[in-house]
């Protein structure tokens, strides 16, 4: 009989491969479903401590069902879809406060009196938004490697960013070019404004990946001293 | 109990005992849960972490991750700002108003 009814540092590993194995690749949500999963075990060993560990696991694996992991595996993975939405929507909404909401207005503004008087530059901001936004995604994907290195090359929910990030090129930006030679957009000033309102939207979103990419490396450091506990 | 009932009061139950526990995880909610309603609730993972992250990305939540002695252990507290506290009282009194109401309809 264990005299310490608690998972030794061998067994968190063993979990945390395991969850691993199972899909779970988001180290940050990892950790959390490891500890839960260790304390399940625990309260199997407090009404049967005579069970071995590797019963204990099954026995806290079974109660998962006959999908076992699989539940909780698709409900983590669209996690980071939203964590990703949440905190882009969150600075969108920072520009669209006061003051910052002042700095808004006068960029739209100026683009849209600059576009109406100088209709060439719309050709200008085009390729500004195209080629803004492609440095930004090989940014962030370079970075993102960079960045996971330091912690084993293990993924987390932010630093992943990049796939979302290319569906958003892939369907605000990609696709529109296949439907539309966007001719209209200086022609019209329906066109300018939409024009500036594709600039705004398309600034904000470079700079909510640039501080989600930023965000990404400042929990990496914290996420590397932890990583130890489950590397004994 | 239909997982169905309690869907639509997973936020109150969390962000209340958050509140009144000061400070937890994941696993302890479960526990404290099942031990409250004599386990005639049982909260399942798939449903208690996307709501906990829920409330964490809307800045209701606040979360540390603490060393447990043998491993780290993400837990949750009450954001210091008013809207969590106000929520958390909304929530109470929308909860005891809809229990209030049941009560009307099924005692007869």
């Amino acid at each position: 009989m264990r005299e310490v009814e608690k998972v030794s540092p061998e067994e968190l590993q063993f979990i945390f491969n395991f969850c691993k194995k199972k899909g779970f690749e988001f180290v940050d949500l990892r950790m959390e479903l490891v500890d839960h999963l260790a304390s399940q075990v625990e309260a199997v060993w407090q009404k049967e401590p005579e069970l071995s560990f590797k019963t204990a696991f099954h026995k806290v694996y079974k109660s998962y069902g006959i999908f076992g992991f699989n539940n909780l595996y698709q409900v983590h993975s669209k996690l980071v879809w939203k964590k990703y939405w949440t905190l882009t929507k969150q600075e969108f909404m920072h520009w669209f406060k006061p003051p910052q909401i002042f700095a808004s207005l006068l960029a739209g503004l100026l683009c849209y009196f600059g576009l109406s008087a100088f209709p060439f530059l719309g050709f200008y901001i085009w390729c500004f938004i195209y080629l803004g936004i492609v440095a930004t995604m090989i940014y962030m994907i370079f970075k993102s490697k960079t960045v996971a290195k330091r912690i084993d090359k293990e993924q987390t929910m932010l630093l992943s960013s990049p796939r979302q990030f290319w569906w958003i090129f892939y369907l605000g930006y990609t696709l529109p070019l296949q439907m539309t030679s966007f001719s209209f957009v200086n022609q019209k000033s329906w066109g300018v404004l939409f024009t500036t309102l594709f600039l705004l939207i398309s600034l904000l979103f470079i700079i909510a990946n640039f501080k989600i990419i930023r965000l990404a490396e400042e929990q990496v450091y914290s996420i590397k001293s932890r990583l130890a506990y489950y590397h004994p | 109990m239909k997982k169905s009932y309690i869907k639509g009061f997973l936020e109150d139950i969390i962000l209340h005992l958050i509140a009144q526990e000061g400070e937890s995880y994941g696993y302890e909610l479960t526990r404290l849960v099942e031990e409250k309603t004599e386990g005639i609730i049982k909260l399942n993972e798939g449903a208690l972490y996307p709501v906990l992250h829920k409330l964490e990305n809307d800045g209701l939540l606040l979360s540390e991750f603490k060393d447990s002695g043998t491993r780290p252990r993400k837990y949750y507290r009450l954001a210091a700002k008013p809207e969590a506290k106000e929520r958390v009282e909304e929530m109470a009194l929308s909860a005891k108003a809809y229990i209030t109401a049941l009560n009307g309809l099924f005692s007869t």
